[in-house]
């Protein structure tokens, strides 16, 4: 059993013994108990583990991290292989981003408390080094960019990055929440946003791993009444990525959105589960979700939306768009509703396309040759999703990833 | 030596002949009508000099200045000279109209060993263009042709026509979906763009193009042939007394 044998080897160093040391003991029975997922469990059916329980992962020692490029213009919280760098960070003299909350009680009543049925955040609970906490109690103008960065390393390593997000009542702010890394390692990472009423977050998350590196990502965001979050997110890195993103709609009113992009090339498989819980009424949710797929990569996109029994008035809207560039490429595209509830309007459709032939002629007959057409179709895709990120310097870098 | 030459050219389409040995001459300063009813093989023709890959070559020669058209590929041409104005212009979301522009011109130039704009200096370049077309320049920051009307699509490939600079230009129904304002600004801009190095193939249904740009010769296909040759009278021969007079004299 490989998954039994890489669960073992990921708890097989001692807890960290800290104020968090009774949820780590917790956390590490509920790993035990829902063990790694195996072939038959339905929400990994589409996605091959082989690749992360085929690897030794050691628990990664701080390593130092080479020159880190950051985004001009942003408070910067960096995180080395899970730990706090503050010689890479950029903040505020005011205290209004602080990197650490432990001493923050706030932060407590909002830790940990979810996603106890997934296993990597159980062992993400178990075993994170330094948790990221973004507190904001009003408006932060600078958007907040939270790096955790992977270093290059002989032997393959796991790393947990950790972040807890919490807006207060009527607060504003843009977080930019990025992977990077180099070589073999295992990024397991967990965030929870907590938006209180009237709070306005824009969620930007960019996953762009090192092409030999598994990410297993974990989003829970709780949103309370008249709360509007807007989320983009990007996975481009990584030889084997999961995102699961879950959102809750606990209060009336609340406005998310949620965008994504997946590009996937040569052998990469990368997943991306998504769930909203509508549970309160005249709650709106609109869900964008496109995937590029070349080489003999595999993409996945799960996206679920449920309208439980009371959320009276809810507005959804889901679609997802898909390029497969390759005869070898496999794209997964499922968009599901479940609705408890009348009164309701949700629309949902899902697309998987080739390049148009058309669009290509039309190209060429203006002087573009066969690949500068390609690319700027392909660019074209993306650009809807990518063009929406409110941080000019980090679409350009995106756009030239995505071109290259 | 002419600037285009078509010689017994056969093309089918999903096994499908349609043209049947079409032969045609044009030269510089010249402007040719190609009229005749639908399927006659008149849009056909226009795409298979362009290079459009679902059409097939079964028969017959181009010379484009003397060297065969077949060898090169649809980009190729478009470098060399020739320009296809569509019927139906492509939508291309996501990509906006500026951009696309530039780098068509961009590519174009350097082909040719011209000089190459940056964004600043081609914006003036294209302010300065899109007066040919009387286009409101808000259509340059949108996608490609997406929600353009039917008239502004067509404008819109008559700026790319006087940004390119074709020897040949081939207006496939240009006159289609347009009002009467509309078809006079774009006959309008052909005209402005019309010389007496480069050639004008209006491929069309009706006439009253024609009265707007003026034919040097008006050629009648029917059954993927040229049946017929003459001069401006002979549009107007068939507005009155439609095709099949031709077709009967053929």
């Amino acid at each position: 059993m490989k998954d039994a044998a890489c669960l073992t080897r990921l708890l097989g160093n001692p807890a960290k013994e800290d104020a968090f040391s009774p949820l780590r003991e917790e956390a590490e029975a509920r790993a035990k108990a829902l063990a790694l997922p195996g072939a038959r469990h339905e929400s990994w059916r589409l996605t091959d583990l082989a690749y992360l329980y085929g690897q030794d992962f050691e628990p990664a020692a701080p390593g130092v991290a080479p020159g880190i490029e950051g985004i001009r213009g942003t408070w910067r919280i960096v995180f080395v292989d899970g730990r706090y760098s503050k010689e890479h960070s950029v903040l505020p003299e005011s205290g209004e981003v602080s990197p650490l909350g432990l001493e923050d009680p706030a932060l407590h009543d909002y830790f940990g408390r979810g996603m106890k049925d997934e296993v990597f955040a159980q062992l993400n609970l178990r075993n994170f080094e330094d948790c990221a906490f973004v507190r904001v109690k009003n408006d932060v103008k600078q958007p907040i960019h939270v790096l955790f960065v992977s270093t290059k390393r002989d032997a393959p390593a796991a790393y947990y990055s950790r972040m807890l997000v919490l807006l207060e009542d009527n607060a504003n702010a843009t977080l930019i929440e990025e992977y990077r890394g180099e070589g073999h390692y295992f990024c397991n990472a967990v965030t929870e946003v907590m938006l209180k009423k009237h709070a306005n977050l824009r969620h930007v998350r960019v996953q762009r791993e090192g092409n030999d590196a598994v990410h297993v990502g974990n989003t829970e965001v709780n949103l309370e009444q008249g709360s509007h979050y807007d989320s983009t997110s990007v996975s481009l890195g990584g030889r084997l990525s999961r995102h699961s993103l879950h959102l809750a709609h606990h209060g009336e009113r609340v406005d998310a959105r949620l965008d994504g992009l997946t590009l996937t090339d040569a052998r990469q498989i990368a997943d991306v589960h998504t769930r909203v819980d509508h549970l309160a009424p005249n709650c709106r949710t609109v869900q964008r979700q496109k995937c590029i797929a070349d080489g003999a990569s595999a993409a996945v996109f799960s996206g679920n939306i449920v309208v439980h029994e009371g959320a009276s008035g809810t507005d959804t809207k889901q679609e997802s768009r898909n390029l497969l560039l390759s005869g070898r490429a496999k794209i997964d595209a499922q968009p599901q509703l479940e609705i408890l509830n009348d009164d309701v309007s949700c629309r949902h459709g899902a697309t998987v396309g080739q390049l148009d032939p058309e669009e290509l002629f039309y190209l060429k007959s203006r002087g573009l040759d066969e690949a500068a057409a390609r690319k700027l179709l392909i660019y074209a895709f993306a650009a809807e999703i990518v063009d929406r990120i409110p941080v000019r310097e980090l679409v350009e870098s995106l756009k030239q990833r995505s071109l290259s | 030596m002419k600037l285009l030459e078509v010689r017994g050219l056969k093309a089918s389409v999903g096994g499908v002949s349609i043209l049947k040995g079409v032969d045609l001459e044009i030269d510089r300063g010249e402007v040719h009508a190609i009229m005749g009813l639908n399927g006659s093989g008149k849009s056909t023709l226009s795409k298979v000099l362009a290079g459009h890959p679902a059409y097939t070559v079964t028969g017959g020669e181009v010379l484009f200045e003397g060297k065969n058209l077949f060898e090169l590929e649809p980009e190729e041409r478009a470098r060399a000279g020739l320009f296809l104005a569509f019927q139906y212009p492509v939508e291309v979301p996501g990509v906006s109209n500026s951009a696309f522009l530039r780098l068509a011109y961009n590519t174009v130039q350097a082909s040719r060993g011209g000089e190459e704009l940056d964004p600043l200096e081609f914006d003036d370049l294209v302010r300065e263009k899109i007066k040919v077309v009387e286009m409101d320049p808000a259509f340059l920051e949108r996608s490609v042709n997406e929600g353009f009307s039917g008239g502004e699509k067509k404008r819109n490939e008559i700026l790319q026509m006087a940004l390119l600079e074709p020897k040949v230009a081939i207006l496939d129904e240009t006159d289609s979906g347009l009002d009467i304002d509309a078809l006079r600004i774009v006959a309008n801009g052909v005209n402005s763009l019309k010389s007496a190095d480069n050639a004008i193939v209006m491929v069309t249904h009706y006439q009253r193009l024609l009265n707007y740009i003026v034919p040097d010769y008006v050629h009648v296909m029917d059954s993927g042939r040229i049946v017929k040759t003459g001069d401006k009278g002979l549009a107007l021969e068939l507005e009155e007394r439609g095709y099949e007079w031709v077709r009967a004299a053929a």
